[in-house]
C-alpha cells in the first residue's frame, strides 16, 4: 500500500511541474516524470500474479513506447521553439491570442 | 468466415502505404502523392462496403493473425457505430486528400506531409474497429503523435506554439485514459471490452468504476475539445494547414474524443444519470460558450475552430440526453458536422490560396473572382446554422426535439439560442468575405485549381443530402444500425462474446 501511494504521489509531482513550470525543458521533465508514476501504479494494481501480471507488463510497456515518442517529439519542437524566441520560456510564446 | 479479413486493411492499408510513401518520398514525389490520393479512395470504397456487409452479417468479429502479432491477437470488431463512423471518417478524408496536394504546393517537403497524414488515418481506423481497450489507447496515441506533427508542418513561430499547447494538453488528457483503463483492468482483470463490459454487468457500480468514468471523460474530453478542456484547438485548427485543420476539425476531435467516449461509456461502463448528466452539461457550455467565443474572431479559421467547439457541443449534448430520437439527432450531426466543417476549412484554405490571408476585415467581395469557392461555402454556412432544406437543420432539429421530449426545456433553450448565434456569426462571415465590395489589391485573383474545386463541391452535395440519410430506406442499413449498437448496451457484449 505505501509504494502505491508513492507512485501517486510520483504521478501527482509530474502533474504539479506540468501545471505550475514556465519553462519547457521542466515541462517535458513533468511528462516523463507522471509517466514513470503511471507505470508505476500499473505494475502495482495490475500484479496479482498468473496472466494478469503479463498483461501489467504490457501496459507498462505501451505507457513507455509511447511516452518515449511524445517526448522526443516535444524535444524537437522545443529545439525550434528555442530557435525562433530565443528562449524556453512558455510566458514569452503570445503569438496566439483570443 | 475468413473472408471477412478485410477489416485488418483498414488499419495496415494506410500503415503500409505511409511508410512506402516516406521510403520513396524523397525521390519521387509524384509516387508518393498517388499513393497516397490511391489509399484514401481504396479506404473510401472499402468502407461504403462495410455498410452493407454489416446489414447482411451483422457484428463482425476478426483476431488479427498470429503471423502479424503472436505474442497476442487484437480482436477488430464491426458492428453499425463502427461502420458508421469508418465512412464518415473515410469519405471526408478521401475529399481532403484530394484537395491537399494543390494546397501543399507552397510548403516544402511534402512528401512527409503524405506519410503523417497516411499515419494518421491509420491510427484514427484502429481507434474505431479497435475491440480492445489498449489496442485503442495505443492508436489513439499513434493518430495524436502524428497530428502534433501535422499541427507543427509548417515550423513558423505559431505553429510551433499552438503544437507545444496541443501536446502538453493532448499528453495530460492521455495520462487520464491511462488511469481509467488501468482502473477498469483492475476491476475486471481483462482489457477486451466486451469482456469488461459483461464483468461490470455483474457488480454495482462502485466508487472505482465511477472514479474511471470520471478519469474518462476528462481524458477524452480534452482529446473532444469540451468546454474547459477546450484552449488547445483554436490554436491548433488556425495554425496548421488547411487540409489539416478540416482533418481536425471533421473527423480526428470526432473520433478520438467522441467515439471513443460513447463507446467506452454505452457499451462498457453502461450509461448511468450521473453519466449523461455530466455529458449534457459538458455540452451546453461547449455550445454556448464555443459560439459566443467564434462571434469575436476575425480570422475566419480560428471562427470556424470555435464553432467546432459548439457544434462538438451539441454531438455531446446528443449523447447525454440518451433518448432513440436524440442519439439519432447526434449521429447525423456527426455526418453532417464532419461534411459542413471540413468544407468551410477547405474554403478557408482556398481563400488564402488566393488571396493570401484570412483577415475577414482585408477580404471582402470574393463571390464574383471565387465562384465555387463562395457557392460552397454558402452552403456550407447555410447548413451549419440549420436552415431547412440544408443537413445541419435535421440533426439540430433532432437532437432539440429530443430535449423537448425528455423535459429539459432549459437545455433545448440554450441549443435554440446557441443554433440563432451561429446563423448570426455565419451570416457576418458570409457579407464580410464574400458579398461586401471588392478590394483593390484583390481585382485579379483567380479561382483555386480543378482538384480543389471538385473536393469543395463533392462535401458541399454532402451538406446538401445529408438530411436525407433519415429516410427509411437508408437509415435502416445505416444510421439505424448505428443508433441500435448504441442503444442495446447488452446485445454489444453478448454478440461479440458468442462470436469470440
Amino acid at each position: 500500500m505505501n509504494s502505491l501511494i508513492f507512485a501517486v504521489l510520483l504521478f501527482l509531482t509530474g502533474i504539479y511541474c506540468i501545471l505550475t513550470k514556465r519553462n519547457l525543458v521542466k515541462i517535458i521533465l513533468g511528462i516523463t516524470i507522471s509517466e514513470t508514476g503511471l507505470c508505476l501504479i500499473t505494475s502495482l494494481i495490475g500484479n496479482t500474479g498468473g496472466d494478469n501480471k503479463k498483461i501489467a507488463e504490457m501496459i507498462s510497456f505501451v505507457i513507455l513506447l509511447t511516452g518515449s515518442a511524445v517526448t522526443l517529439i516535444a524535444i524537437a519542437i522545443s529545439v525550434r521553439l528555442y530557435e525562433k524566441y530565443g528562449t524556453l520560456d512558455v510566458s514569452e510564446m503570445k503569438k496566439l491570442k483570443g | 468466415m475468413h473472408m471477412l479479413n478485410f477489416l485488418s486493411f483498414f488499419v495496415i492499408a494506410p500503415f503500409i502505404g505511409s511508410v512506402l510513401v516516406a521510403l520513396t518520398g524523397k525521390f519521387n514525389e509524384k509516387f508518393a502523392k498517388a499513393i497516397f490520393v490511391a489509399v484514401s479512395l481504396f479506404l473510401a470504397s472499402l468502407s461504403l462496403s462495410c455498410i452493407l456487409v454489416t446489414k447482411d452479417f451483422g457484428i463482425i468479429v476478426h483476431k488479427t493473425s498470429a503471423i502479424l502479432s503472436p505474442l497476442y491477437r487484437i480482436p477488430l470488431i464491426l458492428d453499425g457505430f463502427s461502420t458508421f463512423m469508418l465512412v464518415v471518417s473515410n469519405v471526408i478524408t478521401f475529399f481532403i486528400a484530394l484537395f491537399s496536394p494543390q494546397y501543399m504546393a507552397k510548403y516544402t517537403q511534402r512528401w512527409k506531409f503524405y506519410a503523417l497524414f497516411l499515419l494518421l488515418v491509420t491510427g484514427m481506423n484502429g481507434v474505431i474497429l479497435s475491440g480492445d481497450i489498449l489496442n485503442l489507447l495505443i492508436c489513439l496515441e499513434a493518430a495524436s503523435i502524428a497530428s502534433y506533427a501535422l499541427v507543427a508542418f509548417g515550423t513558423e513561430k505559431e505553429e510551433l506554439e499552438a503544437t507545444i499547447k496541443y501536446l502538453i494538453m493532448s499528453t495530460v488528457g492521455a495520462f487520464f485514459i491511462i488511469l481509467g483503463i488501468i482502473l477498469l483492468y483492475c476491476i475486471t482483470h481483462t482489457l477486451n471490452m466486451a469482456l469488461m463490459s459483461s464483468m461490470l454487468k455483474c457488480q454495482e457500480n462502485g466508487p472505482l468504476t465511477i472514479l474511471a468514468a470520471i478519469f474518462f471523460i476528462a481524458g477524452f474530453g480534452i482529446k473532444a475539445a469540451l468546454v474547459p478542456f477546450h484552449s488547445w484547438l483554436p490554436d491548433a485548427h488556425q495554425s496548421a494547414p488547411a487540409p489539416v485543420s478540416a482533418v481536425f476539425s471533421g473527423i480526428l476531435i470526432k473520433i478520438l474524443g467522441i467515439y471513443a467516449i460513447v463507446r467506452i461509456m454505452f457499451n462498457v461502463l453502461g450509461i448511468t444519470s450521473f453519466i449523461s448528466t455530466i455529458l449534457t452539461s459538458l455540452g451546453i457550455f461547449s455550445i454556448l460558450f464555443g459560439i459566443l467565443y467564434a462571434a469575436g474572431q476575425r480570422d475566419i479559421k480560428r471562427m470556424f475552430a470555435y464553432s467546432s467547439i459548439s457544434h462538438i457541443g451539441y454531438i455531446a449534448l446528443g449523447f447525454g440526453i440518451g433518448t432513440k430520437l436524440a442519439i439519432l439527432g447526434s449521429l447525423l450531426h456527426i455526418f453532417n458536422h464532419s461534411a459542413m466543417k471540413s468544407l468551410l476549412f477547405l474554403n478557408s484554405g482556398s481563400i488564402e490560396y488566393s488571396t493570401g490571408t484570412r483577415d475577414m476585415d482585408k477580404l471582402g467581395g470574393l463571390r464574383t473572382k471565387l465562384p465555387i469557392t463562395g457557392i460552397t461555402s454558402l452552403i456550407a454556412s447555410l447548413s451549419i446554422s440549420g436552415i431547412p432544406p440544408f443537413g445541419g437543420f435535421f440533426s439540430k432539429l433532432l437532437i432539440i426535439v429530443g430535449a423537448v421530449m425528455s423535459g429539459n426545456m432549459l437545455v433545448a433553450f440554450i441549443a435554440v439560442l446557441g443554433s440563432m448565434i451561429t446563423l448570426a456569426v455565419f451570416a457576418n462571415f458570409q457579407r464580410n468575405v464574400f458579398f461586401s465590395s471588392i478590394k483593390e489589391e484583390f481585382q485579379n485573383i483567380k479561382e483555386a485549381p480543378m482538384s480543389m474545386k471538385a473536393s469543395m463541391l463533392a462535401l458541399s452535395i454532402l451538406c446538401i443530402f445529408g438530411g436525407l440519410l433519415l429516410l427509411p430506406q437508408f437509415s435502416g442499413c445505416f444510421l439505424g444500425q448505428a443508433g441500435d449498437a448504441l442503444l442495446n448496451c447488452s446485445k454489444y457484449a453478448n454478440a461479440i462474446l458468442g462470436k469470440m
